[in-house]
């Protein structure tokens, strides 16, 4: 094991989501996935829905994003998302709810985005769920 | 006589239920004016690390000079965006910003230059000519603009829900809206009007150019949300960047946050200075009720003193006269 990590941080306008010392994070890029490990280049890309997973030590964190963009540098990642929330925190229920919901409207560019959003959050919220043995309703 | 003690009794009475409503909604606005300047300062992370990527890019940026969003047109119209409040008591909040609109509808000069850094843009169109449009938050700003622009003053969309702890998802679509009206070309300037929270007693009412994306602006929002901006990249270390997926992207991406950003910014600034301007009116209420409630008070005891007095005298005359 080294000793180096990233310094990470992700932010929206109302808040400062997660911020801590982690090995390695997986983020959803435009362009598909990139996993940013200590001393990776600088970098600064465009994000799109989905969900975050860091590692530290050998626990996994769980996030979902409806987008954003990402700052690397200095192993220094900082993630300035539209929305984000921790998986625990994600009420799976209302979730696919509002998934629902913006389903039945669907039609609307903002409507398609909504989608998307809620889509990772449910992702992210099974998946917590599955690992925390937590058994949903059907 | 025993009308008037009554109704100064019912007095003293209205009054001090008065005073215990303002009192109350003097406690709530202090709550809720705590939870306005958590949220303000809330922004500060994201609006340092939106401005550091922006810094970073900032040689993209300048071969970038054709987007949109960054083209300066001579300023023949201008969107205005008025934040206000959705109810009255709370000051001179309303008021204040009635009049920070009708200063610059009298003096437009300010209003009708547009700049790039130092450069300046003058507008050769006369001062009567120049057409202002409004985008109101609250409903109070349509009453404002009406008071202050005439009745015919062009509202193109209002956004009330907006005022009390509104979600960076729920400025959205009026961003969209102010964004897509600019690229169409029908406005030529977007500002926005709106308090700024120095302190519990101190707001001031100020004007904000939105659109076309100033560089100057962006700088000097950033260094009032905190002074120490530099220390957040504005002088860092010169690094380079891979840039996914390319820098004409992310640009485009950014710059709509970015006014969201503004926006959702001015509007978190207006929400605590109305509700510290709420306060501020609701505890000057609640000291006038407890003055005149003391002042009805002596008046009443002194009526009742008059009349006892009274009573005794004929009490004792009466005495005097049978005794006789």
């Amino acid at each position: 094991m080294s000793d180096l990590t990233i310094q990470f941080k992700i932010v929206t306008p109302e808040r400062t989501v997660f911020e801590d010392t982690v090995d390695q994070a997986t983020l959803p890029v435009t362009d598909g996935e990139v996993t940013i490990l200590p001393n990776h280049r600088s970098y600064i890309a465009s994000m799109k829905a989905g969900e975050i997973m860091i590692k530290k030590g050998g626990e996994e964190i769980l996030l979902s994003t409806s987008g954003g963009f990402l700052e690397f540098a200095g192993n220094e990642l900082v993630i300035l998302a539209d929305t984000a929330e921790r998986a625990e925190e994600i009420d799976l229920k209302r979730a696919e709810e509002a998934k629902a919901r913006a389903e039945k409207l669907k039609g609307e560019a903002t409507v398609a985005a909504a989608i998307q959003k809620h889509a990772a959050r449910i992702q992210v919220a099974r998946k917590h769920y599955t690992k925390k043995g937590i058994r949903m309703g059907e | 006589m025993a009308n008037n003690t009554r109704e100064i009794r019912r007095r003293i009475k209205s009054i001090n239920s008065t005073r215990k409503i303002t009192r109350a909604m003097e406690m709530v606005s202090a709550a809720k004016m705590r939870r306005a300047v958590a949220a303000v300062l809330a922004i500060r992370p994201y609006a340092h690390s939106a401005w550091s990527v922006l810094t970073n890019l900032a040689r993209a940026f300048e071969q970038y000079g054709g987007h949109g969003m960054l083209e300066v047109r001579e300023v023949k119209s201008i969107l205005m965006i008025v934040v206000s409040s959705n109810r009255g008591l709370c000051g001179a909040f309303n008021t204040n910003i009635a009049r920070k609109i009708r200063y610059e509808l009298d003096h437009p000069e300010r209003l009708k230059m547009n700049r790039i850094g130092n450069k300046k843009i003058e507008s050769t169109v006369k001062d009567g000519e120049l057409k202002v449009d409004y985008i109101t938050i609250g409903r109070k700003a349509a009453e404002i603009i009406a008071r202050v622009d005439g009745s015919d003053a062009h509202v193109i969309a209002s956004f009330a829900h907006l005022t009390y702890q509104p979600k960076a998802e729920e400025v959205r679509p009026l961003a969209k809206l102010v964004m897509d009206e600019y690229l169409k070309k029908n406005y030529d300037k977007v500002v926005i009007v709106y308090t700024d929270y120095v302190s519990a007693i101190n707001q001031q009412t100020k004007i904000r150019q939105v659109l076309p994306i100033s560089k100057v602006d962006i700088e000097k929002q950033i260094a009032e949300i905190d002074q120490h901006a530099k220390e957040y990249g504005l002088v860092g270390p010169k690094v380079e960047y891979k840039i996914e997926p390319s820098p004409r992207e992310v640009l485009e991406f950014i710059f709509p946050r970015l006014i969201e950003m503004q926006i959702f910014h001015a509007i978190e600034e207006s929400n605590a200075s109305k509700e510290s301007a709420r306060m501020i009116a609701m505890q000057n209420a609640t000291d006038a009720a407890g003055d005149m409630a003391h002042s009805f008070t002596l008046a009443y005891n002194q009526i009742r003193q008059q009349k006892i007095t009274q009573e005794i005298a004929e009490i004792s005359a009466g005495a005097a006269a049978i005794e006789s």
